[in-house]
């Protein structure tokens, strides 16, 4: 009874320790209780892991039996000179975990080798369980090593909290702290990818929900792709350029055939007076065109080596949007679009005037070309005026076709063209905008849009009356 | 019928008084070394013929063991009972001749006996030393029939041989009281504890009883019963393919595919216990 007694604690004991050393202290209690020993070691591997008292049991004497025992799996009572050396196997199935040797001037009885046994076998269990706690824990720093390692970040979300976070996600929260409220936000629980933009970095983000023991967590992993945008983008500007040369030969080619065209048949052909003007008004409205063409492609070089200049000058912005308005009176004419100008007095300004009339020009020209034919009263309004005693703003109102919203944000990029591809449907370069913008800005102004497909668009431009940098 | 028999007729041997002390003694938890070593020393033979097994290949100990105190500490008080039973079971098989070979028989009982403590370790039976002794006692319904009725038992080995039916099934057939239910008998004439009773009972069938407070052994002396037909075959004295209870798989907690794997630690288990099967434990000039 008394054993049985000794054996619950020691079982309440056990469950309860969380390292070797533990379960070998109250094992050498219990043992203690079972059958008085003088020194007992605990062995590991051939190693002492455990003594009590400090002091080890002379090895010669038993040493031959250790390897047997280990067979064996029973405790066996190996006789000496003065008493007996113990030696109890803790095993689990045919594994021995550690080894128990005690000296003892007792011997032991049946009763006392049975409940060694118990005991071992207690004991084989528990330290088994010790031994896989401790295996899990260095997987797992393993397995957090082998993660650390990649390139990628990655992370487990659990009842929103990161639960674990390999270093290069930390190094990404660290960088960016609104990175996690932003993946959280974005993030539907289901599995799926989506990009993120953050400054100038670009994010690839993978969510796939894992479960753990029937917690439901997500698994999140943070993959850097700002270099493959920046070769993406690349990419689509060597296509944008390949798909300018092609256009702009076809630009230039247009008016040069018909150059060549009127020239030959007037030298070819006995003409009169009046068809041979005729013919020549056409040669020099198409050698206009060309001229524009080239001036358009020597400021876009400008632009690209930053090289346009701006010659200042204070000039009448009323008098400026006149000579643009006469420069596309014509092509207003050909498309039937109606043309309504409205100028403030004494719009005195100190700018390119050259440079300015070009953007009322692109601008002009541009929402005359983008007329709706579907409609009656095809109309430009064009409209300058003070909005601030420094400020000047110029609307180009059309009720043309309009540029789809997804499109706004590029009009204004180089070649940019919203009928893109090579359609050729309405002439131009694509370059007319950009050139537009780079003049404003040069002249520390701003150019925004407004417009509805199928409505029309408004362009407004605003530029500072005085030149800051001159004063 | 036979049941009543082994109980009253004199042709069966009863573990004498030294061999009921060595068990009683064995059994007591406060039993010391001494104690027991004098309790076999009465009989002059059996120390001698104890201390030959201890040495033996099968317990393969580091050094030789010539004092039956140690031997009792370092292999167990309960292994050198098993033993002392041994003896006593190799003098009753041999106490008579009949027409079957009674050495043949003993090799099966001891096969049984270590391949039973062998199964028990591999999976983690605690009582090894039960599993051995009842191992050894699982066929002693055999030997109580060979004894009483020494022609009907030689005539059921031979149509066992020629048919290559088993005793167990042969009997079943004849409805007549098969050798574990004599067998059980026996050893509770001989005031054995139940649990060999029962594992000598269920030995063939453990599925009988499922609910055997002891299913766990009978299931594993069954298994070893099994196996040691297959690698002795009619040592038994009964031929044709041993029958597997599928009932041990769900007892023991192991799939089928783990007896590929038991084979071969037994087969070594088998090796090492060469000379206690074949040698007995007549010789004692081997001391």
């Amino acid at each position: 009874m008394e054993v049985q007694h000794l054996l619950s604690k020691y079982i309440l004991e056990i469950s309860k320790v969380k390292d070797e050393g533990t379960l070998y202290a109250a094992l050498s209690e219990i043992t203690k209780k079972v059958l008085n020993y003088e020194v007992l070691n605990v062995l590991k591997d051939g190693a002492i892991v455990h003594s009590d008292p400090h002091m080890e049991i002379d090895r010669t004497v038993y040493a031959d039996f250790v390897p047997w025992v280990e067979e064996r799996l029973s405790p066996s009572f190996v006789p000496v000179e003065d008493g007996f050396v113990g030696l109890i196997p803790i095993f689990k199935g045919t594994k021995v975990l550690s080894m128990v040797v005690l000296k003892t001037p007792n011997e032991p009885t049946s009763e006392t080798m049975d409940y060694l046994q118990l005991v071992a076998y207690l004991s084989g269990v528990t330290l088994e369980n010790l031994r896989l706690l401790e295996f899990v824990d260095k997987a797992r720093g393993y397995f957090e090593s082998i993660l650390n390692l990649a390139n990628d970040g990655i992370v487990v979300l659990s009842g929103g909290t990161t639960e674990f976070a390999n270093t290069k996600a930390k190094m990404l929260f660290d960088e960016y702290p609104e990175l996690l409220v932003l993946i959280m936000s974005n993030i539907t629980g289901e599995e799926g990818s989506f990009e993120l933009e953050l400054g100038k970095l670009f994010l690839s983000v993978f969510v796939k929900p894992v479960r753990l023991l029937g917690e439901e967590k997500l698994l999140v992993g943070l993959r850097n792709i700002t270099s493959e945008k920046e070769v993406q983008k690349l990419r689509e500007l060597d296509k944008i350029k390949t798909n300018f040369i092609a256009n702009i030969s076809h630009e230039l080619r247009t008016p040069l055939a018909a150059i060549k065209a009127y020239t030959e048949t007037i030298i070819n052909t006995e003409m009169n007076h009046e068809e041979i003007m005729e013919f020549l008004n056409i040669v020099y409205e198409q050698s206009l065109k060309l001229e524009q063409l080239l001036n358009d492609l020597l400021d876009f070089s400008q632009m690209e080596s930053h090289t346009m200049k701006l010659i200042k000058e204070e000039v009448n912005l009323c008098v400026v949007m006149n000579q643009a308005l006469d420069t596309v009176r014509n092509l207003a004419l050909q498309k039937k679009v109606e043309i309504q100008a409205e100028c403030d007095n004494n719009l005195s300004v100190i700018c390119d005037p050259r440079r300015m009339e070009q953007v009322l020009v692109n601008l002009l020209s541009n929402a005359i070309k983008f007329s709706d034919d579907k409609k009656k009263n095809k109309y430009v309004k064009v409209r300058i005026s003070k909005v601030s005693p420094d400020m000047v703003e110029i609307t180009v109102e059309d009720n043309g076709i309009g540029i789809p919203n997804d499109k706004l944000d590029k009009i204004f990029d180089k070649f940019y063209r919203v009928d893109s591809e090579l359609t050729y449907s309405i002439p131009g370069t694509g370059l007319g905008l950009a050139i537009v913008k780079e003049i404003v800005e040069l002249h520390n102004g701003e150019i925004a849009v407004l417009s509805e497909e199928g409505i029309g668009s408004t362009f407004t431009v605003r530029i500072p009356t005085r030149d800051p940098e001159k004063e | 019928m036979l049941k009543e028999l082994v109980t009253t007729v004199s042709e069966i041997p009863t573990p004498d008084v030294i061999v009921q002390q060595i068990i009683a003694t064995a059994s007591n938890p406060n039993t010391s070394a001494k104690e027991l070593e004098k309790v076999i020393s009465m009989d002059v033979g059996l120390s001698t013929k104890i201390l030959r097994l201890v040495n033996s290949a099968y317990y393969g100990l580091p050094r030789k063991v010539t004092k039956l105190s140690e031997a009792i500490v370092i292999i167990g008080f309960k292994t050198v009972r098993n033993l002392a039973l041994s003896v006593f079971t190799y003098s009753a098989l041999h106490s008579k001749q009949t027409f079957v070979d009674h050495d043949k028989l003993w090799a099966h009982f001891m096969l049984t006996a270590v391949f039973s403590e062998q199964i028990g370790k591999s999976i983690g039976f605690m009582n090894r030393e039960e599993l051995f002794l009842a191992g050894m006692m699982h066929d002693v319904g055999k030997l109580a029939i060979d004894l009483l009725f020494p022609t009907y038992f030689y005539e059921l080995t031979k149509v066992s041989q020629s048919t290559g039916l088993t005793v167990y099934d042969i009997e079943m057939r004849m409805n007549t009281e098969p050798h574990t239910e004599v067998g059980a008998e026996l050893l509770k004439f001989w005031k054995f504890p139940d649990e060999y009773v029962q594992t000598t009972f269920l030995h063939e069938r453990p599925s009988i009883n499922p609910n055997s407070p002891y299913i766990e052994m009978a299931c594993i002396v069954h298994l070893a019963n099994v196996f040691a037909n297959l690698f002795l075959p009619g040592a038994s004295l009964s031929y044709g393919e041993p029958y597997l209870d599928p009932v041990i798989f769900n007892v023991l907690g192991i799939k089928p595919s783990r007896l590929s794997y038991l084979i071969k630690e037994l087969d070594r288990v088998y090796e090492k216990s060469r000379d206690m099967i074949f040698g007995g434990v007549e010789d004692e000039t081997r001391v």
